[in-house]
């Protein structure tokens, strides 16, 4: 995909003859062009040159997209958006009408099928320490409330799971947690959790994510020990540093991270953790 | 050898061998130097090195020595009969608190390890 300069917008040229531009982001409704000029809010990582026969099997997709019902769509926000005991209201998801998907936290593509498979079978709350979510089979968990009066134990709550993104919270909007010990361990396919994991003063975290071995997305706060995330490379760089930010020690803690996310951290980041008494370690 | 470069310590050889944190025993690949640390708490050890943080080790090592005077059965009977046999559960208490403190002394070369006692309680 060529890129040209036209005064101060940007031209993206397909390439190879009879190839297109398209959307790169997840979406049912695909365009297709030879060339497109970008606004200036717009960015050229936003397309990708695709050719005739990979248009050809989006554009199949794309005709077999199903509107999915308005009552199904109320009840998938209805469902996502929620009052905590304070009564703020906390968003993790939603249907966007733009691109045919449902959405929960950074993960675009929930499909239709996704989510009916997830509202069949889950409930929207579980006791602390409850096991009732270990070994889910669906790829999607929605909101999940933990406990009534925090902090609460999520020990164990989502172990084994097939889920590529679980979504946590409880009363207090983030999922206020006492013990997270192995509470997400041997999910290999979970990429992200949506909404943020705050840590009681010296909650357990131990195995919290072993085996996490796809994970990219979580947001913690509230760490006063040490923490591993050693089995999960693709760990982003933004959740490590958020991690940091918000960490709550008062004496000096290790994260642990798998070689590559360990290869990632920037100077900058490990002397914001150095002030904070705060050593990463690579296995 | 111990090597130090923007704030991370490592070694030269990460196949033959690992860094040890001299404050609690951790055993890793790499660290990062918080502030007020520096290389002098750190050390050079073979790769097969057991981790002292690593409640697993830890607890393999007490529950094997435990074995070796106890079984199973013998610790469900003693913890069922604590009020009726208190000598017998003082003297198998006893002993437990010896293979803890041995199994740490193993395991970190020192008696400072106290992460790994706690996951075992």
């Amino acid at each position: 995909m060529e890129q040209n300069k036209i005064g101060q917008l940007t031209e993206l040229q397909a390439n190879g003859g009879g190839n297109f531009i398209t959307q790169s982001h997840p979406t049912n409704f695909h365009t297709f062009h030879s060339s497109v000029t970008l606004s200036a809010i717009d960015s050229p990582d936003n397309y990708m040159e695709v050719t005739a026969t990979q248009k050809s099997a989006i554009e199949k997709t794309d005709a077999a997209w199903v509107r999915p019902s308005a009552e199904l769509i109320a009840w998938y926000n209805l469902r996502c958006n929620f009052r905590t005991g304070s009564g703020a209201s906390v968003k993790l998801g939603q249907y966007n009408p733009l691109t045919g998907f449902f959405e929960l936290g950074e993960t675009k593509d929930i499909t239709t099928e996704e989510e009916l498979r997830s509202m069949a079978w889950h409930p929207s709350a579980i006791s602390p320490g409850g096991t009732l979510m270990q070994g889910i089979p669906g790829s999607v968990v929605l909101p999940v409330k933990i406990g009534r009066s925090a902090p609460s134990s999520a020990s164990g709550a989502f172990q084994y799971s097939q889920a590529r993104v679980i979504a946590v919270t409880s009363h207090y909007g983030n999922l206020f947690a006492s013990d997270i010990t192995a509470a997400f361990s041997n999910s290999s396919r979970l990429r992200e959790i949506a909404g943020t994991i705050s840590l009681a003063a010296g909650a357990a975290t131990a195995s919290a994510f072993a085996k996490c071995s796809s994970l990219r997305i979580v947001w913690i706060k509230g760490l006063t020990g040490d923490i591993s995330f050693a089995d999960s490379p693709d760990l982003r760089l933004d959740c490590i540093s958020y991690m940091v930010e918000n960490a709550a020690n008062t004496s000096g803690i290790t994260i642990t991270l798998h070689a590559e996310a360990f290869a990632r951290l920037t100077p900058e980041l490990i002397a914001k953790a150095a002030e904070k008494q705060i050593t990463f370690a690579s296995v | 050898m111990l090597q130090t470069t923007d704030n991370i310590i490592t070694t030269d050889n990460t196949k033959a061998t690992l860094v040890r944190r001299l404050s609690d025993g951790m055993v890793r690949s790499a660290f990062t130097l918080a502030a007020g640390e520096s290389a002098e708490g750190f050390e050079e050890v073979a790769a097969d090195t057991p981790d002292a943080t690593d409640p697993t080790v830890y607890k393999a090592r007490l529950i094997a020595m435990i074995r070796e005077r106890y079984d199973a059965d013998d610790e469900t009977a003693l913890l069922r009969q604590r009020d009726t046999k208190p000598e017998e559960f003082a003297a198998y208490n006893a002993y437990v608190e010896h293979c803890k403190a041995v199994a740490r002394e193993e395991i970190t070369e020192n008696d400072a390890q106290t992460d790994g006692d706690a996951a075992a309680d």
